[in-house]
């Protein structure tokens, strides 16, 4: 890693936490020179501006949501398992366990929807890459004879992603974990139901 | 209202709009000054300060929220009408009440780490949400117009969390299909609880008969 390598992964790693609280406008070039202790003549020498920063961000911080994904995949054996890690994931996020301030694909894409296109298209595509996962993996489970044939595949993956963006928007709001719980057994009772 | 507070409140009805586009943090104090045609003076003699005005615009916003389903709502009679009516309004997350889509999902994405003042504002607006459709659940319950085995809390929880997250996962991917899909089993789930009028008259001569 060249040195200028270097201190651009320094950048996005010390502004990931921000970024993701804060949100692209809410962060601004002052805040990135008192947290890197970089001049803003170093910062502009590893990013033209402040919105190629927040996208190099969200790329890292999405990076590591899917990371904890593959992890807990590893160790998911069912494809019962499977749907749940996307929920245990999500829970994880509300602890604050891999990933300060929530779930970048909620914070991006509440700030970005009416207002920064590229950072929308982001969000739109990572949302879209689980929705296709979480398909596969019902469809995978069908097929293995895990799950019911005749289920209404769509309606699943879209009440689970949307629960689980839902419950943990909810949950943070709110400082209640057991929010987070509640919707955490719906979203086991639900892939219990597609069980054959 | 005194000729203080009209401006006040125009500063308010022209400012909200633009808080929930853009989020708090990203609106400027000049944005507002333009939009509601008053001097930065003016402004500051109604507000103190930006987060000030923004608590205010807040407050706006959830109550035209409220307003505005109560009124819809008021309009039904039966529980499952009023339930059914709630989830219509969310039916379409392109073309919300405000421009800038479901102010709940952009306050409290943005506040829950940054603006506590904000942040208490949502969390009291969600709680009364949850408590409304908790409340009518249980109302159609007691009316027998739902079967006893329909848990309220547990139904008002999630449908209110499918509803934010359908709304985000929409308005990001621009398509309304992910909140008629929910919305369609929501209101299927709800219809398994229902007690059927004609199975309960069946029942009730039955047992007048025993």
């Amino acid at each position: 890693m060249t040195k200028s390598e270097r201190t651009k992964n320094f950048i996005i790693e010390s502004m990931a936490e921000i970024f993701n609280k804060r949100g692209y406008a809410g962060t601004t070039m002052a805040d990135v020179e008192i947290i890197t202790g970089l001049s803003r003549g170093g910062i502009y020498g590893n990013f033209e501006n402040k919105e190629v920063m927040a996208l190099a961000v969200f790329d890292y911080n999405m990076g590591k949501l899917c990371n904890a994904i593959r992890d807990a995949m590893l160790v998911a054996h069912s494809y019962h398992d499977k749907i749940m890690v996307y929920a245990k994931v999500y829970k994880a996020l509300y602890e604050d366990d891999f990933l300060l301030g929530g779930s970048p694909i909620l914070n991006t894409a509440t700030e970005a929807d009416d207002t920064n296109s590229v950072l929308k298209e982001k969000a739109a595509s990572a949302s879209k890459n689980w929705q296709r996962c979480m398909m596969e993996s019902i469809e995978s489970g069908i097929e293995s004879g895990e799950f019911k044939r005749g289920i209404n595949i769509d309606q699943i993956t879209f009440s689970i992603l949307a629960l689980i963006e839902g419950g943990l928007m909810l949950s943070r709001v709110a400082g209640d974990r057991s929010r987070m719980d509640q919707i955490m057994s719906t979203v086991e009772g639900m892939v219990n139901s597609i069980h054959a | 209202m005194s000729k203080g507070e009209k401006t006040r409140q125009c500063i308010i009805e022209k400012a909200a709009p633009i808080f929930n586009v853009k989020g708090i943090a990203a609106t400027s104090v000049e944005e507002v000054l333009h939009s509601a045609k008053v001097t930065r003076g003016c402004l500051y003699s109604h507000f103190e300060t930006k987060e000030d005005l923004a608590a205010s615009c807040v407050d706006y916003l959830l109550q035209v929220s409220s307003d505005t389903q109560k009124e819809v709502l008021g309009k039904q009679h039966a529980a499952k009408d009023k339930l059914f009516a709630y989830m219509d309004m969310a039916k379409n997350p392109l073309k919300s009440l405000f421009d800038g889509g479901c102010p709940i999902a952009n306050l409290s994405t943005e506040a829950d780490d940054t603006l506590p003042a904000v942040n208490k504002k949502v969390k009291k607006h969600i709680e009364a949400q949850i408590d409304l459709l908790t409340g009518l659940l249980e109302e159609g319950i007691r009316s027998g117009e739902f079967s006893a085995d329909l848990i309220p809390e547990e139904y008002a929880t999630k449908m209110f969390a499918a509803i934010e997250g359908a709304n985000i996962i929409c308005r990001v991917k621009n398509t309304v299909r992910p909140m008629q899909i929910i919305i369609k089993g929501f209101k299927r789930e709800l219809e398994c609880y229902c007690v059927n009028a004609s199975t309960k008259d069946f029942n009730s001569t039955l047992n007048d008969k025993i």
